[in-house]
């Protein structure tokens, strides 16, 4: 878990996203994304609602088709292929839900759920699919006696190591996870943290953690994507995401995050203001420009490519700028941070609020 | 004003004084008690922050001191809860209704499912003086819903008086609330998750902006929520229950420094705090789940997750008690934190 993990140059990465477009008519969710993630590695996906970045696990794991761009696994191309061509490679992707209820078939056991993947991909006679079950049952923390209970029986938490199991079934290499403890209580939301910190352990797993909570993909994550209305503005490894934000959008979240520290209260903050604008008009130059405390007319029309820096990070900033001995700056540094006591300035401080 | 923590008026009478509260549910199963005898004070430019996961009990306290439980389906089971002095549990309907908008009001977590859907927004607002001031004349309303408006920082009120709640973003719509809430200049605002539905930015605007108005009016406020953040950065007070009881009520840097219940450290530990450095030691996990208010544990209700029960924990429900400055429902809490 160093700042800045050397990985030998082996081979490709376990899941490579290229120029990733998916449009749902009007709405351009998600406009150009690109990343990788490498083998045992966390990759965490930070953004408010209608950033793009639940459309973006979806469209990974092929659950609609792109509308641009391609996704490879181990090098290959699996998106948009048939079904039949990518299954084998398939099996290696596994997705975790948000709401482990919507996601179970409420009329099956809980062993009839968890092993559905093994028998839709063939694998092992009944018997090995039950002793399987079990086993994945045990791994997750669920009591043996699961197996022939419905999901209603079972807490929020009960539920999620369900669809855990049930991701795990097929021993993937990269389990996409969708807001996996956003609907759980805190004490409930720790253990299913453990689980998986522990699961990526034992098993060498990958993930994809998506998330609107900062504080939990810091926890996970090694590397943080920061998204805006369906672009990455920055990508960086966990700790610089949250001691040196470069992007002044990455900068705002973090201090819209309430900390649980009341001696925290006195920190300077950067507002915000407004709302992220429709994804179905996004604006002109950086989408950003209409609640950016720093912005310039360049930004308003030109947008900002995501360069990346000297230092390993990278950002989608006109203003972010790289000093001699390669160090990056973001604008928000040097105290320039908006008093907060602008939210109790008259009304017309307020740009962009409704539309 | 609105970045720092929020300054405490001390010794004030307190605008509410809840004794006692306890709500009942009709079940299947029976008749369950989800808030058990509960106290609470709210004074005037405070804020109390009841906290609580779900099945805690928080809700429903707020929806008991409004008188908005379900009908057949809850009903308040004892208690005194004085506003100014007056019982708001033993009130007529009619005075009831009359008090609800005007010295207390309250607003919830989806603003969407609080306003009409077709009546714009201008109407809905005029309609609260309608109620409660039916003195005022029609351009008064109006004059007086856009001065509401400009108070909750809306820009373009004369064009927000006209639109529909959906034209209103998640945060806007929240705004319309709290101004519809503060129409009639309650005392008391009862703020049920108010930021839960929003999204972090927003939510921080609208957070910002309740503590702005606490400061101009002098508002006490009863905020609920699960979110400890949101606590730390706003409240005065913070009340914990679990399964319908108090369990712990300290001043917030007092509760959040020294937290004495062993749920309270459960909670608190059970957060992952970037602040704290970039390691990733396990969270601290609570084992189990709260338990079903109709098979509650013998003696506290806690005892069966609990880290360090002793046996004494499983034969008599612990009392609340001073500890320090904290009230603690643990026999086994200290002045101080234990190992």
């Amino acid at each position: 878990m160093n700042a800045q993990p050397i990985f030998p140059e082996a081979g490709p990465p376990l899941l490579e996203v290229r120029d990733l477009v998916k449009h749902h008519g009007r709405v351009r969710a998600v406009d150009g994304v690109s990343f990788a993630i490498k083998a045992g590695e966390t990759v965490g996906l930070v953004g408010e609602s209608g950033c793009g970045k639940s459309t973006l696990g979806r469209a990974i794991m092929g659950l609609a088709p792109l509308t641009g761009g391609e996704v490879r696994l181990d090098g290959q191309v699996i998106s948009d292929l048939p079904y039949a061509q990518v299954r084998p490679l398939r099996k290696r992707m596994q997705m975790v839900f948000q709401d482990p209820y919507a996601s179970l078939n409420p009329r099956r056991t809980v062993g009839t759920i968890i092993e559905e993947p093994l028998k839709v991909h063939g694998l092992g006679s009944a018997k090995a699919r039950r002793a399987q079950v079990l086993e994945l049952m045990a791994r997750v923390g669920l009591p043996a006696d699961a197996a022939s209970r419905f999901p209603h029986e079972f807490s929020g938490g009960q539920r999620q190591r369900v669809g855990i199991a049930r991701a795990l079934a097929l021993n993937p290499a990269l389990i996409v996870a969708d807001e996996p403890v956003s609907a759980l209580d805190v004490s409930v939301q720790a253990q299913v943290i453990n689980l998986m910190v522990r699961l990526q352990k034992e098993m060498g797993l990958s993930y994809l953690f998506i998330s609107h909570d900062l504080a939990v993909v810091h926890y996970i994550a090694d590397r943080i994507l920061v998204m805006y209305l369906g672009k990455i503005v920055e990508m960086s490894d966990r700790d610089r995401v949250w001691k040196q934000p470069l992007h002044p959008y990455t900068a705002g979240l973090l201090a819209a995050h309430p900390s649980p520290d009341p001696e925290s209260a006195h920190a300077p903050r950067l507002r915000i203001e407004g709302d992220m604008p429709s994804p179905t008009a996004p604006p002109p130059g950086c989408r950003f420009h209409t609640r950016c405390p720093f912005k310039v007319e360049l930004c308003t029309t030109e947008e900002p490519a995501l360069r990346p820096l000297p230092d390993g990070r990278t950002v989608a900033c006109h203003l972010v700028t790289v000093a001699a001995d390669g160090t990056a700056h973001s604008p928000t540094e040097g105290g320039e941070v908006i008093p907060a006591s602008r939210a109790s300035e008259p009304a017309s401080a307020f740009p962009l609020s409704h539309s | 004003m609105a970045a720092s923590a929020p300054s405490l008026v001390p010794d004030a009478t307190p605008v509410l004084a809840v004794e006692g509260l306890t709500t009942c549910l009709n079940t299947r199963a029976g008749k369950v008690t989800v808030v058990d005898g509960l106290d609470l004070t709210v004074r005037a430019g405070e804020t109390l922050a009841i906290v609580g996961e779900s099945g805690s009990g928080k809700s429903m306290t707020a929806l008991s001191l409004m008188r908005l439980l379900p009908d057949g389906v809850a009903f308040n089971a004892g208690g005194a809860a004085r506003l100014n002095g007056r019982d708001l549990l033993s009130l007529s309907e009619r005075d009831m209704r009359r008090l609800r908008g005007a010295d207390i009001s309250m607003i919830f977590q989806e603003p969407m499912t609080s306003l009409n859907p077709v009546m714009r927004i201008g109407r809905q607002l005029m309609e609260v003086f309608e109620e409660h001031r039916p003195e005022l004349s029609a351009q008064q309303r109006r004059e007086k819903a856009t001065d509401l408006l400009k108070l909750v920082r809306i820009p373009d009120p004369a064009r927000v008086l006209d639109d529909l709640p959906h034209h209103l973003s998640g945060g806007m719509r929240q705004r319309v609330m709290i101004a519809m809430a503060l129409a009639c200049e309650p005392k008391l605002l009862i703020a049920d998750e108010p930021t839960t539905a929003l999204d972090a930015t927003v939510q921080a605007q609208i957070l910002d902006l309740l503590r702005t108005l606490q400061a101009e009016l002098g508002l006490a406020i009863v905020l609920i929520t699960h979110n400890l953040g949101v606590v730390a950065q706003n409240a005065h007070r913070v009340l914990v229950m679990y399964a319908g009881r108090k369990v712990e009520e300290a001043p917030v840097a007092e509760l959040f420094r020294t937290p004495r219940h062993p749920y309270t450290r459960g909670l608190l530990r059970a957060l992952p705090n970037p602040d704290a450095g970039g390691g990733r030691e396990p969270l601290m996990e609570i084992p189990g789940i709260v338990p079903a208010l109709s098979a509650l544990p013998k003696g506290c209700a806690f005892q069966p997750r609990c880290p360090v029960a002793i046996d004494a924990c499983a034969q008599t429900r612990p009392a609340l008690r001073d500890v320090g400055p904290a009230k603690v429902a643990c026999i086994l809490a200290t002045e101080g934190v234990p190992a």
